[in-house]
């Protein structure tokens, strides 16, 4: 009788365990907590499926949880990676710490900003942008090569290219203008004294304090500034025609390879690829511009197909990054 | 003993072992290919050159004001001499960047300060700001000076007053004073000041928010943009040299100075007859906790607002806060425990013992966190029963004892070497086990200075983020991390009210430490 209730309780024991297995997923996301908590918060009472998160900060610039996916591609821990934008998820494409997953959620997101393959897929995106102070500029710059210029000189910042967003705009730059002239742009820029400081957010402190006049910076940035009531307004620079346009980085998300929960992990991804949660992240002070067609957002967020975004191949990005690191090491680590 | 130089060594000393060992492999065998890159452009050597200036000014300024502070508060009979001693150590419990951030409103190009004075004197901006490396030294000085004031301060209460008492009767009490207390204690404060040199020397948030481009940038770029962990390791190397080379010339130094014991009569230094002096001596604690505690608080106490933005911060952190507390407590109460063995074996010990178990620590202290956080991953991802430690608290727990168990190991070496080995002598020549004498003799005598060591890498540890950022399991998130995030979005506001939090919860072990460290520093003719 005792070893029968012995083998009945480890057979519930494993049961239970088992159970419990199908009610998790855990997801590493470099999406800003405030904001991905929220959703996950919905999923989790939407499917019964317990999220479990891992969060990353503006310090490590998403790389943090990038790095440690690379780390852990023996024996993965997560199943999903919620990233705030594309290039470093190529990075961990083509490390083979991805596996394919083509979301039926994801059938309207346009071409361009999802892996034919299915490794990544990206929604709710961002844009790089000019931000100024009020007080201080009453004729902002709208081209990003105007911070080359004189009346600049000194009164310009920029988060240091060698990290985040700014690191992607940089490779991008490389990317579509060719090495040297990207190569000029940044000498040029280092020649007029431009500010490099420790991150995007940091840049928009300093413009909304008065610190510099203006910088580069990203939409979700900018956007707290000017409903912070800071005396901050910021423009989408390089629309006229025949310029460059800006480089729009999307959030990507993607299944990773040997996940522990992948079906979670899959309905997690359909969850965050759907247009309801694309209208979510727009409506938040990220304002995250949707992918999806005809989703419904507020006036004050701006369409992609009102935007002149720069014509990048996000691979082409990926692959440049490392060249682009090192040059702008030398040119602003100094 | 041998069991806790064993517990580092798998805790601490292997994550780092792991990261060494595959910055010197490449495809299957030896490789020093990752080192081709080191210090091999002017650009790195002059990167090095701020690191070294940054550390070394730090270094000075705070064990300049930790001695002159240290003294005051143990010597000098203070008004409110309790509270100021609990005041001095809250700059070590707000983070670094958010010290720094509170400075750049009060000193940036518009900074209040700043702009008051350039109005004073006519000007269109101020003639000096924040940035650079002198306002980095600054702010580093004041967010680390309250290391020195203690390490001095237990180091001034630990020293023979006999000896002080001895030198007065052939001369006078200042001389009594700086040739006989001041040699004793001095080996307390530089050890504090090495801990400095160390801390200043890895940073790297501080200088980059003040525009000073710093040596620890070259690690971070090789991890964070180059996805070398390798170049990553390599690249940290100078600075852990640098390190090394800090403590063994204190070492020399150390041993060429008199040792001073802990008396036995438990009698407390005498209050120095300064008469009217003492409310100089007041008035320059009152300014310096105005400049480093009173200025920056009130700046993130005025960003944070009224009560709704605590209410909102306790409401969405208070997880967050319990986890960064548990972690704190768990990582200081295995520090202090690991830290006296390896600290007894590194002041009696002799030989290569000695040096191994001495320097040890400080080569996971001066690691960057980043280098160690891959190594924990790589070692203790493996699933099976590494389980037990990947995936749980006790991963971050490890990652916090490889980063500050130098500062616990210093602490209590600081304590030891002050008491009189013939007291352990003598205990063994009368067949005391060396359990018997160990709890007997030596624990009665230090553990004050214990619980003061057990307090600070409480707060250095609920301020880790580097390397814990990389192991905290899924859903166990600390404060540090949920501030950073906030900062992104320019929650100020919730910023400066969670940091506010940060240092009300930390009051109970910091009373402590005040209650500990009045009733060691002693009420003298009371």
């Amino acid at each position: 009788m005792n070893r029968c209730t012995a083998v009945l309780a480890a057979v519930l024991c494993g049961a239970m365990l088992l159970a419990q297995a199908d009610k998790l997923v855990v997801v590493y996301t470099a999406h800003d907590e405030m904001y991905s908590e929220p959703i996950l918060d919905a999923f989790e009472e939407q499917t019964g499926i317990e999220v479990k998160a891992a969060y990353d900060i503006e310090a490590s610039k998403t790389t943090g949880l990038v790095n440690r996916l690379i780390a852990e591609k023996d024996h993965p821990r997560a199943d999903v990676f919620w990233n705030n934008e594309v290039a470093q998820t190529i990075v961990l494409q083509r490390k083979r710490v991805l596996t394919p997953y083509m979301s039926p959620a994801a059938k309207t997101i346009p071409p361009a900003f999802k892996d034919p393959d299915g490794h990544w897929t990206g929604f709710a995106a961002r844009a790089r942008v000019i931000i100024y102070n009020t007080d201080l500029v009453s004729e902002p710059p709208t081209s990003i090569f105007d911070l080359t210029h004189e009346r600049w000189r000194g009164q310009a910042g920029i988060a240091l290219p060698l990290f985040g967003t700014t690191a992607t705009h940089a490779a991008a730059l490389f990317a579509t203008l060719g090495e040297e002239p990207a190569k000029a742009y940044f000498q040029a820029l280092k020649a007029n004294d431009v500010q490099a400081v420790s991150g995007n957010a940091t840049c928009r402190d300093m413009v909304a304090q008065g610190e510099l006049k203006v910088g580069l910076t990203d939409t979700d940035d900018a956007n707290g500034a000017v409903l912070d009531g800071r005396p901050a307004r910021w423009l989408f620079p390089d629309q006229g025609e025949g310029q460059l346009g800006t480089l729009v980085i999307p959030n990507s998300v993607c299944l990773i390879r040997g996940a522990p929960h992948a079906a979670q992990g899959k309905r997690l991804i359909d969850f965050l690829l759907s247009p309801e949660i694309e209208a979510r992240l727009a409506r938040g002070r990220s304002m995250q511009m949707p992918l999806h067609p005809d989703v419904d957002v507020p006036k004050t967020v701006p369409k992609l197909e009102d935007i002149r975004a720069m014509a990048v191949d996000f691979y082409e990005v990926s692959a440049q990054m490392t060249k682009t690191a090192k040059f702008i090491q030398e040119t602003f680590a100094r | 003993m041998l069991a806790s130089a064993v517990v580092f060594a798998v805790v601490a000393l292997a994550p780092v072992a792991v990261m060494v060992a595959g910055s010197m492999s490449a495809d299957g065998g030896l490789s020093a290919a990752a080192y081709g890159d080191v210090l091999r452009t002017q650009r790195q050597w002059a990167l090095l050159g701020n690191s070294v200036g940054l550390a070394g000014l730090t270094a000075l300024a705070c064990t300049a004001l930790g001695l002159a502070l240290g003294f005051v508060l143990t010597r000098i009979r203070l008004p409110l001499r309790g509270l100021l001693v609990f005041l001095f150590a809250i700059p070590l419990v707000v983070p670094p960047y958010v010290f720094a951030m509170a400075w750049i409103h009060l000193l940036g190009q518009r900074g209040a300060i700043t702009s008051m004075i350039a109005q004073l004197l006519g000007l269109e901006a101020a003639p000096f700001t924040i940035y650079g490396l002198a306002g980095a030294v600054f702010v580093l000085t004041l967010c680390y000076y309250p290391l020195v004031v203690l390490t001095t301060a237990v180091a001034v209460v630990s020293a023979d007053v006999t000896q002080e008492e001895a030198g007065r009767l052939c001369v006078g009490w200042r001389r009594a004073l700086t040739g006989v207390t001041l040699r004793q204690a001095l080996p307390g404060c530089l050890a504090g000041g090495i801990l400095v040199f160390v801390l200043a020397l890895g940073s790297f948030g501080v200088p980059s928010l003040l525009r000073l481009h710093v040596y620890a940038l070259e690690s971070f770029t090789k991890f964070n943009a180059l996805y070398d962990m390798a170049g990553a390791t390599a690249a940290s190397m100078p600075l852990v040299a640098l390190c090394l080379a800090a403590l063994f010339g204190f070492e020399r130094y150390r041993r060429r100075l008199s040792n001073a014991f802990v008396s036995s009569h438990g009698r407390q230094p005498p209050w120095l007859p300064v008469g009217r002096w003492r409310w100089c001596a007041w008035c320059a604690c009152i300014v310096v906790l105005l400049v480093s505690v009173v200025l920056p608080l009130g700046v993130l106490a005025k960003e944070a607002g009224g009560m709704g933005a605590y209410a909102q911060a306790l409401k969405t952190a208070w997880p967050e806060l319990a986890h960064t507390l548990l972690v704190g407590a768990l990582s200081a109460t295995s520090m202090t425990l690991l830290g006296l063995p390896l600290a007894y074996v590194a002041s009696r010990g002799r030989g290569w013992r000695r040096s191994v178990v001495d320097y040890a620590p400080l080569l996971t202290f001066a690691v960057p966190g980043t280098v160690l956080g891959i190594g924990l991953i790589r070692l203790w991802n493996r699933g099976g029963a590494a389980d037990w430690v990947y995936g749980t608290v006790a991963v971050v727990v490890f990652a916090c004892i490889a980063r500050f168990m130098a500062v616990a190991h210093r602490g209590a070496a600081i304590a030891l070497g002050q008491i009189d080995p013939s007291l352990e002598a003598a205990a063994a020549v009368s067949g005391v086990s060396w359990l018997r004498t160990g709890t007997g003799v030596v624990l009665p005598l230090v553990w004050r200075p214990l619980v003061a060591v057990w307090v600070v890498v409480f707060i250095l540890s609920v301020g880790e983020l580097s390397a814990s950022i990389l192991v905290c399991p899924p859903g166990f998130n600390t404060i540090t991390t949920r501030m950073f995030s906030l900062m992104h979005y320019g929650m100020n506001q919730l910023v400066a009210a969670l940091a506010i939090m940060l240092v009300v919860c930390i009051l109970a072990p910091l009373m402590l430490l005040a209650v500990v460290m009045r009733r060691y520093l002693g009420n003298a003719y009371a």
